[in-house]
C-alpha cells in the first residue's frame, strides 16, 4: 500500500518568538517492508536551518532552527509518500519456539550491542520486576501464544484516555493510572517483553487514519503513534497493544529506538516571554490509489 | 612534646600518614619549629589570604556564597613517588581514551565482548547521540591511599570536574604564607600546565583561524565552584560564558558581545554533559545551550570535554580496566582501582553475594557514595538489576595533618589529579601534583563535597631535576586574552552594576559623614540652625536609604551603614562584590584585597565606637577600588561599561539630593554648604567664591558647580559627557550621539521640575543603555510532544 503522510506540529504563543530550536524525527526510513519515495520538512516562519544526521539507530534525526523575527505562531510540517508491504503474522507460527528458546537464540544470533540494547531496562520502559504481567510470557510458552496473551492482558487491563500520562510518565506513573496513551502502551510491553529476555524496540510512526471497512476505529490514528517489536528468529515483528493487534500495512514506521526518548517526533526549546502557550498536533495519513 | 610528636600519638592516625613519612620531613621540621602557635598564625593569615583574594566557596543564586577553606600546611609527595604514580595515571588516561574513541565509534570492544556491552549501554553517562565525539581532551581522577601505601583511583573524573583553579588559588596562597619553605622545597611548577592546555585547545580548533574565540563555558551564579571556573577561563586565557552569553544559529554556537555574534571554535565546558544542551539532553537545563551538540556533530566546535564522557566514570568500567589494559595496551594495569566489583559479571555477583557483609554497594550511575541500607535489602536490591550496582571494599584511606585549636590534627585524604592530552600523540600530561581536600573531620572516613577543607599539593623538584636544569622562570602572570576582547551583554550589565554600587556607596558614605558631623555639632542644640540644617540633612539621608530616622541622629546613621537592605550602605558594598565575582575574569585582581577590607565583619561593632572612622575607611577604599579601575583597566569596552555605571549614578545622586534639599528656607545657605560637601564641590566653591569667579553664596552657586559645570568633575554635565565618551568606547556612537543632543541644560523657572524632569531623563538614557546593550536572551520554554494523545 503507497501512503501521504502529513504531520503538522503548529507552536501558538502570546509573545514573539525569538528562536526555535528543534529536534525532530519526523523522516520515515526504509526497511525490508517499507520505501520512503519523497519526503520534505518545512516551517512556517521558514526554516532558517535544517541539518540532517543518521542517529545510532540508522534513524534520520533533523536539527531544525526557527527564527521568526516578530511572529508568535510557528508550524513545522513533515509531509511523505511511503509504501508500505508489511502482513500482520501469523500467531500460530510464532508457537514453534518458546518464549525462553527465543531468548536464547537472540543472545546467539544478535551483535552484542544490538542484544545488550534492547534488553537492558532504558528510561521509560523500566519494569520493575513482577510489578506486571509476571504471567503472560511463561517461559515455555509457545511465542505466538504469549504475544497473544500480553495484548489481551494489556487490552483488559488499561483503557485508552488521552491526557492520563505526559511524555515523561514512566511505568510506575501508568500502573498506578491504569489508563495512558500508545507511547505508555509501548512501553509498557516492551518492559514485559525485556524481563522474559526478549529484545524488544519503540517504533514511532503513523497509523492509517481511516481503518478499512469492517474494522474498528483505530486509536491514535490522528497523532503519531507508537507501538513495540520483539525480536523473534524470523526477525522484528510489530505489535500494537493499543489497539490489541500486530501490525500490518497500515503502520508506517518513522523511527526506532529504546524508548519515546530516544526517538521522540518533535522535542523543541523556544525562546519568548509569552505567559502562555498552546502545542498543536495534525496528523494525516491516506492511501494513495495505484 | 613537640606538636608533629603530639600527631604522631592521635589515635585517630590512619594506616599511613602524609606528614610522617619520609616526603613530609622538610614539613615536620617546619611544624616544630614554627609550634603550634606558628601554625596558627599561618592559618589566620592563609584564611586572610583567602579572603584578600575574594576566593570562594558556593553559589551566588542561593546564596549560599562563603569564604573557602584552606589548611596552610601542603602535602608533600616525593618526585619519585609522583613520577611512579604520573606514569600509571597516564597509562590510565591513554587507556581511557582509547576505550572512549571505541565506544563511541566502531564499538569492538562492545563486540568482542572485552567490555561488556552492559557497562557501557546501561550507564546513564552514555550518550548514544554523540557518535564520533572528538578526542578526551582532559582526564581527572580522586586518588587516595591504602592501607599498603599505594595510591589507588577511588573514581575518574572525566565530565567537567572541579578543582583546577582552587588548585592554583591553593598554591598562591600557601606559597605566600610558607614563603620560606616553599622557596626551600623548589617545587615542580602548575602554571605550564594552563598554558599548554590553553595551547593545545585552541590549536584544536576546527576551523584552525588566527585568533580562535574560546569560552569556557559555566554555569555562573548557579555554580558552586563559580570562582573555580572563573579562575580558570583567567588562566587559560579563554572568556568566561554562561548560556545567556552564547546562542547558536545556522547550527554553530556564537558569542554574543558587542552588537553583533562572534562565532565561537572552542569550549570548555564546566557544565555536566546532561546539562549541555536541553534540545538533546535535560529538556528544563537552564545552564546548557541548545544545539551545543549540533554543532558539535556538525564539526563546527571543539568541545572539552566531548559529550557523553561521563561514560568512563563509571565504577563498573573501572573493575574491567585491568583486562582492558591487557588487550589494548598490552600492559599490566599500573595504577589499581581501590577494589571494586561489578555485579553485572556472574563470578564478580556470586563473590559480592557472599560478602556482601564486609562491602560497600555503589550504584554504577550515581556519586560514589555508598547505599546506606542492610545487608538483605542490598541483596534484594543486586538481584533486581545487578548490572546497575558495584560493591567495593570500604575505603580506609591515608591521613593528613589540618592545623586545629588544640594542635595538628589527622583528616582523611583525597587528591584530584588533573590530565590534559597531548596535541599530536596519544600521551597526557599531568598537573604536577593536583588538588587536595580532606574529610570535614577527623571522624570521618568520606571525603565528599568539594567544599570541604582544600590542601596544596606540593610536588618538589627530584635532585637530578635540580642539577640538569635552573628551574624555570614563571611565565608572565597571565596569558594573554586570546582574540579580541568582547563583552557579552550579561557582562555589559555586570560591570555597569559594578560602578553603579560603586559610586552609590561611595556618595551614601559622603552623605553620611556630611550627616554625621552635623549630628556630633548639633544634635544636642534643638533651637541652633544647625539642628535644623542636620534635620534636612537626616531627610536626605532617608531620601536615599528608604530607612525612616528615629529620635537618636547617630543610631540612625549607624543603621544606614550596616544596614543589609537595599538602601543600606552595607547592601551596596554586598552587590559591589557579588557582581565583582561574576566577572572575576574581568577585574584587576588587585581589586579582591580592597573588596574584602570593605567587608569586614566587625564593621557595625566598630561603628558604634567611632562611626567617622569606619565611614573613612570605606572611603578610602572606595577610592582605592575607582584607582585600581582608573589605573589598571585597559580602556577597552569593559571600563567603558564599568565608568558608564559610575556616571550615570553620580548624577543621578547628585540630582536626587539637591531634589530632597531645596526650598530649606532660611537655613538653605547652609544647607547648600552641606549638599557641596556631600558631594566633594566645597572646596572648588570656597575657591571660586574667594577668587571671584563664582558667587559668594553656596545655595547661589550649587546647582551652577554640581548641574551645569563641565569643569567640575562632579557635576553633572560633566557625568553626562564622560558617559557619551563611554558609549562610544562600547562602540554606541548612536546613543552617545542621543545623549548629547538630548540631554539639554537650559534651565527654567520651575527648578524642582526642572531637577525631576533630568531625573527622568537619566532614567530614560539608562533603559536605552539596558535595551542596547543587557539584553538578555527570552525564557527558555521546552516543548515536547508525545504520541498518540
Amino acid at each position: 500500500m503507497r501512503y501521504h503522510v502529513g504531520h503538522v506540529t503548529r507552536y501558538a504563543y502570546d509573545d514573539a518568538v525569538e528562536a526555535c530550536y528543534n529536534r525532530a524525527y519526523l523522516t520515515p526510513r526504509d526497511t525490508p517492508v517499507q520505501t520512503v519515495l519523497e519526503h520534505r520538512i518545512t516551517a512556517s516562519p521558514a526554516l532558517a536551518h535544517l541539518a540532517d544526521h543518521l542517529d545510532g539507530y540508522g534513524n534520520t534525526a533533523t536539527y531544525l532552527e526557527i527564527v521568526p523575527g516578530d511572529a508568535r505562531e510557528l508550524s513545522i510540517s513533515a509531509e511523505s509518500v511511503v509504501e508500505v508491504s508489511r502482513v500482520a503474522p501469523d500467531a500460530t507460527a510464532l508457537d514453534r519456539w518458546t518464549v525462553a528458546e527465543v531468548a536464547a537464540k537472540a543472545r546467539q544470533v544478535l551483535d552484542k550491542v544490538e542484544h545488550t540494547d534492547f534488553t537492558l531496562p532504558s528510561p521509560l520502559a523500566m519494569l520493575a520486576p513482577g510489578a506486571y504481567a509476571r504471567g503472560a510470557l511463561p517461559d515455555d510458552s509457545g511465542l505466538g501464544l504469549g504475544l497473544t496473551g500480553l495484548l489481551d492482558q494489556v487490552a483488559s487491563d488499561f483503557s485508552y484516555r488521552p491526557g492520563a500520562t505526559s511524555v515523561r510518565s514512566t511505568l510506575d506513573d501508568l500502573l498506578a493510572a491504569r489508563a495512558g496513551v500508545c507511547q505508555d502502551f509501548a512501553h509498557l510491553v516492551i518492559g514485559v517483553l525485556r524481563a522474559a529476555g526478549l529484545p524488544a524496540r519503540y517504533v514511532s510512526g503513523y497509523l492509517e487514519t481511516v481503518a478499512p471497512p469492517g474494522q474498528p476505529k483505530r486509536r491514535g490514528a490522528d497523532a503519531s503513534h507508537a507501538w513495540a517489536q520483539v525480536w523473534t528468529p524470523d526477525g522484528w515483528l510489530d505489535l500494537d497493544p493499543t489497539n490489541h493487534r500486530f501490525a500490518d500495512h497500515g503502520y508506517i514506521t518513522t523511527a526506532w529506538g529504546r524508548d519515546f526518548s530516544d526517538v521522540s517526533p518533535l522535542r523543541g526549546i523556544v525562546l519568548t516571554e509569552s505567559e502562555t502557550s498552546t502545542l498543536d498536533v495534525f496528523v494525516d495519513v491516506t492511501p494513495l490509489e495505484g | 612534646m613537640s606538636v608533629v610528636e603530639a600527631y604522631r600519638r592521635h589515635p585517630a592516625l590512619a594506616h599511613h600518614d602524609e606528614l610522617l613519612g619520609p616526603a613530609g620531613a622538610d614539613l615536620a621540621a617546619f611544624c616544630d619549629e614554627a609550634g603550634l602557635g606558628g601554625l596558627r598564625s599561618a592559618a589566620a593569615e592563609a584564611d586572610k589570604l583567602v579572603g584578600a583574594d575574594g576566593i570562594v566557596y558556593g553559589a551566588a543564586a542561593s546564596d549560599d556564597v562563603r569564604p573557602w577553606r584552606l589548611d596552610p600546611l601542603p602535602v608533600v609527595i616525593g618526585a619519585d613517588e609522583w613520577d611512579q604514580l604520573e606514569r600509571g595515571l597516564r597509562q590510565r588516561a591513554r587507556l581511557l581514551s582509547l576505550i572512549h574513541s571505541d565506544v563511541y565509534g566502531g564499538q569492538e570492544l562492545l563486540r568482542s565482548g572485552d567490555l561488556p556491552a552492559a557497562v557501557v549501554l546501561g550507564h546513564g553517562g552514555y550518550f548514544r547521540g554523540c557518535r564520533n565525539p572528538g578526542r578526551l581532551w582532559t582526564v581527572a581522577a580522586d586518588l587516595g591511599r591504602g592501607p599498603d601505601g599505594r595510591w589507588r583511583v577511588l573514581a575518574d573524573r572525566n565530565e567537567a570536574p572541579s578543582g583546577i583553579g582552587y588548585a592554583m588559588a591553593a598554591r598562591r596562597v600557601v606559597s605566600s604564607v610558607l614563603g620560606g619553605l616553599h622557596r626551600h622545597s623548589d617545587l615542580r611548577r602548575l602554571r605550564g600546565f594552563f598554558h599548554r592546555m590553553a595551547a593545545t585547545l585552541l590549536a584544536a580548533s576546527p576551523n584552525r583561524t588566527e585568533e580562535p574565540q574560546a569560552v569556557v563555558l559555566s554555569a555562573g551564579v548557579r555554580a558552586k565552584t563559580a570562582f573555580d571556573e572563573g579562575f580558570l577561563a583567567t588562566l587559560l586565557g579563554f572568556t568566561l560564558a554562561e548560556a545567556d552569553d552564547l546562542v547558536t544559529r545556522q547550527g554553530r554556537v556564537w558569542l554574543r558581545a558587542g552588537d553583533g555574534l562572534n562565532p565561537v571554535e572552542v569550549v570548555m565546558r564546566r557544565i555536566e554533559g546532561g546539562q549541555a544542551d536541553p534540545l538533546e539532553f535535560d529538556t528544563e537545563s537552564v545552564v546548557g545551550v541548545p544545539g551545543l551538540a549540533e554543532a558539535v556533530r556538525t564539526g563546527g566546535l571543539t568541545l572539552a570535554n566531548p559529550l557523553g564522557c561521563g561514560v568512563l566514570n563509571s565504577p563498573a568500567l573501572g573493575a574491567c580496566l585491568p583486562r582492558l589494559a591487557e588487550r589494548l595496551l598490552g600492559e599490566t594495569l599500573e595504577l589499581d582501582g581501590w577494589p571494586t566489583w561489578w555485579c553485572g559479571e556472574e563470578t564478580s555477583r556470586a563473590h559480592v553475594l557472599a560478602n556482601l557483609d564486609g562491602l560497600e554497594l555503589v550504584a554504577v550511575d550515581g556519586n560514589g557514595k555508598p547505599v546506606d541500607a542492610a545487608v538483605d535489602r542490598r541483596r534484594a536490591m543486586v538481584a533486581a538489576r545487578p548490572e546497575a550496582w558495584c560493591a567495593r571494599l570500604p575505603q580506609e584511606l591515608s591521613t593528613a595533618p589540618v592545623v586545629a585549636e588544640n594542635g595538628l590534627e589527622p583528616r582523611r585524604f583525597v587528591l584530584r589529579a588533573f590530565g590534559l592530552a597531548g596535541l599530536d600523540q596519544a600521551d597526557y600530561s599531568f598537573l604536577p601534583g593536583g588538588f587536595g581536600r580532606v574529610a570535614g573531620s577527623t571522624e570521618e572516613a568520606f571525603v565528599s563535597s568539594l567544599g570541604a577543607l582544600a590542601k596544596d599539593v606540593w610536588v618538589p623538584r627530584a635532585d637530578a631535576e635540580r642539577a640538569a636544569a635552573p628551574q624555570q622562570v614563571e611565565l608572565a602572570a597571565r596569558p594573554a586574552h586570546h582574540g579580541p576582547a568582547r563583552v557579552t551583554p550579561r557582562v555589559a550589565g555586570t560591570l555597569m552594576a559594578i560602578g553603579r554600587f560603586a559610586e552609590r556607596a561611595q556618595s551614601k558614605a559622603r552623605l553620611l559623614k556630611v550627616a554625621d558631623d552635623l549630628a556630633s555639632d548639633y544634635a544636642l542644640h534643638p533651637l541652633s540652625e544647625g539642628y535644623a540644617v542636620l534635620g534636612v540633612m537626616l531627610g536626605a539621608v532617608e531620601a536615599v536609604t528608604s530607612l525612616s530616622a528615629g529620635p537618636d541622629p547617630s543610631a540612625f546613621l549607624r543603621g544606614a551603614l550596616a544596614s543589609e537592605q537595599p538602601g543600606g550602605l552595607r547592601y551596596d558594598l554586598l552587590r559591589l562584590t557579588a557582581n565583582a565575582q561574576q566577572v572575576r575574569d574581568v577585574m584587576s585582581a588587585d581589586a579582591w584585597s580592597v573588596l574584602a577590607r570593605l567587608l569586614v565583619s566587625d564593621t557595625a561593632e566598630r561603628a558604634a565606637r567611632d562611626l567617622p572612622g569606619v565611614l573613612d575607611d570605606v572611603l578610602t577604599a572606595l577610592l582605592a577600588f575607582s584607582g585600581i579601575v582608573a589605573e589598571s583597566m585597559v580602556r577597552d569596552a569593559s571600563w567603558a561599561f564599568l565608568d558608564a555605571g559610575a556616571r550615570l549614578e553620580r548624577a543621578r545622586q547628585t540630582l536626587s539630593l539637591l531634589q530632597v534639599t531645596r526650598g530649606s528656607g532660611p537655613v538653605a545657605e547652609r544647607v547648600a554648604e552641606a549638599v557641596l560637601a556631600a558631594c566633594e564641590s566645597g572646596i572648588t566653591h570656597r575657591r571660586r567664591a574667594a577668587s571671584g569667579q563664582g558667587p559668594a553664596s553656596a545655595a547661589a552657586s550649587e546647582l551652577e558647580l554640581l548641574v551645569d559645570d563641565a569643569a567640575n568633575p562632579r557635576s553633572v554635565a560633566h557625568q553626562l559627557r564622560a558617559l557619551a565618551a563611554d558609549l562610544e568606547l562600547a562602540g554606541d556612537a548612536d546613543t552617545a550621539e542621543r545623549l548629547r543632543r538630548g540631554f539639554v541644560f537650559e534651565r527654567s523657572d520651575d527648578i524642582d521640575a526642572w531637577l525631576a524632569d533630568r531625573l527622568a531623563g537619566l532614567s530614560r538614557v539608562e533603559a536605552a543603555i539596558a535595551r542596547r546593550h543587557f539584553s538578555r536572551q527570552a525564557s527558555r520554554h521546552a516543548t515536547w510532544s508525545g504520541e498518540g494523545s
